[in-house]
């Protein structure tokens, strides 16, 4: 599922210059792909995760299916996702290695920031960079 | 319809520094509720829009059809304008429901261009919220 096929209120569609790449709704961009530095398809965005006060992206939720490992969810920085505008889909600045060897976080216990997550994760082991 | 309906995941269930309120799935916003200063329920939630390249929440798009009675017409509200009210569950808007009978809205059909500072400047007077940059707080 990618950006336009989400499209609901035909946002993205005719002539007018309209909204996107820069403003993009976030139920579209929900469900959309991601691929991993070395072009794997890792998952899709599950949720993103808004910071209602500064009014901030705090991070977005991905689901990632890896083989034999089942359903992990990963609370990405926003910083560390490029929306490729040409594949319509989401590009995820780590290789799919480092994704299947990370543990991902609790499903009954979201994260309060996706820095936590990704720090830790870079500091017990030795991912991310 | 409200977020704790449409927390298909269960993320407001444990009570630890996770989401709500503060921190709020945007796929459970939609459809939400939004009431106008008077206590009137002056329609719903369709779309977030995000700037995506600095990671701002810039605006909500409602309908506000049954009350107007315009059903095709979308309205971008500055995210300043709205509050989450937290004990109904719903999002209140900062103006009275008959200031919004003279809101700048669009057709669903012809989306507006959300970078032209202009169109922008408009949608922040009317609701009278800032166009300023907010700076990063990564």
């Amino acid at each position: 599922m990618n950006n336009q096929v989400r499209v609901n209120h035909g946002k993205y569609r005719g002539n007018s210059v309209g909204p996107g790449p820069r403003f993009m709704g976030a139920e579209t961009l929900i469900g959309n792909d991601v691929y991993s530095l070395d072009d794997e398809n890792v998952g899709n965005i599950k949720e993103i995760m808004l910071n209602t006060y500064t009014g901030e992206i705090s991070y977005a939720v991905l689901s990632y299916d890896g083989v034999g490992v089942g359903t992990k969810l990963f609370a990405v920085p926003w910083e560390a996702l490029t929306l490729d505008t040409e594949n319509k889909r989401f590009v995820l600045d780590v290789d799919s290695s480092t994704l299947e060897d990370a543990s991902g976080f609790d499903k009954d216990n979201w994260p309060d920031t996706a820095d936590e997550i990704w720090v830790s994760e870079k500091i017990n082991n030795s991912l991310w960079y | 319809m409200n977020y704790q309906e449409r927390d298909n995941y269960g993320m407001y269930k444990g009570d630890n520094d996770g989401p709500g309120p503060r921190l709020m799935g945007a796929d459970t916003l939609i459809g939400n509720d939004v009431y106008s200063q008077d206590d009137e329920n002056v329609g719903d939630i369709k779309e977030i829009m995000l700037n995506t390249q600095t990671g701002e929440v810039c605006y909500a798009v409602l309908s506000y059809g049954g009350f107007l009675g315009v059903g095709s017409k979308l309205f971008a509200v500055p995210w300043e304008a709205l509050t989450l009210d937290t004990v109904n569950k719903r999002f209140v808007l900062n103006v009275d429901s008959s200031t919004l009978e003279a809101a700048p809205g669009f057709d669903k059909d012809d989306w507006p261009d959300m970078a032209d500072e202009i169109w922008a400047e408009k949608i922040h007077n009317f609701y009278s919220t800032s166009n300023q940059h907010r700076p990063s707080q990564h």
